[in-house]
């Protein structure tokens, strides 16, 4: 979709850049009109998905816009990692394949009004977030 | 990033928003050693700066607090801010075993409960 808004595309290489990501998103949110509690929680989503990229993809970009149809924010992470096996697993509040407390991608789906995972095991992952100023 | 100073018998720390993960790591070595120099029984982490805790931030907390306690001190997280209580409550994080208090005068008090309790 082709939007007019701002748009930021952060590359993710070390954890430095999570922060980086966040605080973009938090940025466009505050511009879009979402309350402190929703720009909050939007960053958090961020951290969490960006998180993930770095930890268990190794690296990739999220690129964080604006939805055109209606006032929303749009956040796409993508990577070219291992992929993940079993997508319903991963979604479950705490299951971890790490030391980690499993509740990164469950929590961000739960913040976003629309979620998707695109996952190909052994050539990366896609994930779309949208949540929409209410 | 992050400033450890003493405060009487206390350490008291303040963490930025912009800490990243290993200044997380870095901080917690730094706290561990301090503890120890300084015979420290109580802790204050001040997180009132910090726009976003995810899961890995609570996880850090979690590791701080368990890991000063085997050094003999208490813990007490303080300055969650509202907004950010919330989004833990949306990831289902839990800050478990972790003493919390309000502010820095709530959480002095607090810890003069806890390390009383121990003696
Ligand atoms: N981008 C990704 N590439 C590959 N695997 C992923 C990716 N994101 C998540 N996963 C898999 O999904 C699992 C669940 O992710 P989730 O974020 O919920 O938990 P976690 O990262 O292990 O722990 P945390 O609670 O600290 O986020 C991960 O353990 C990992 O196996
Ligand atoms: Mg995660």
């Amino acid at each position: 979709m082709s939007d007019a808004g701002p748009r930021v595309r952060v590359e993710l290489t070390s954890d430095h850049e999570i922060v980086h990501a966040r605080k973009a998103g938090r940025e466009i949110a505050q511009q879009l009109g979402f309350s402190t509690t929703d720009q909050v929680l939007i960053a958090t989503a961020i951290s969490e998905l960006a998180r993930n990229i770095v930890l268990h993809a190794g690296g990739g970009a999220i690129e964080i816009s604006t939805v055109s149809s209606r006032p929303g924010i749009a956040i796409v992470a993508t990577d070219t990692g291992p992929g993940i096996r079993d997508v319903e697993l991963a979604l479950q509040d705490g299951y971890s394949t790490g030391i980690g407390l499993g509740l990164g991608l469950p929590g961000a789906r739960r913040i976003s009004d629309e979620f998707m995972i695109e996952t190909r095991v052994g050539h990366g992952t896609s994930i779309f977030f949208r949540k929409y100023v209410p | 990033m992050s400033v450890v100073a003493k405060h009487g018998d206390l350490l008291y720390v303040t963490l930025d928003d912009d800490i990243g993960d290993h200044d997380m790591q870095t901080l917690l070595e730094r706290l561990s050693a301090m503890t120890i120099r300084h015979k420290s029984r109580g802790v204050i982490l001040d997180v009132s700066a910090m726009e976003v805790i995810d899961s890995f931030g609570c996880r850090m907390l979690q590791t701080i607090t368990t890991v000063l306690r085997i050094h003999g001190a208490r813990a007490v997280v303080c300055g969650v801010r509202p907004a950010v209580a919330f989004a833990m409550v949306q990831l289902a994080l839990r800050l478990e075993d972790v003493e919390t208090a309000l502010d820095f005068e709530d959480a002095v008090q607090l810890l003069h409960v806890l390390t009383r309790a121990h003696v």
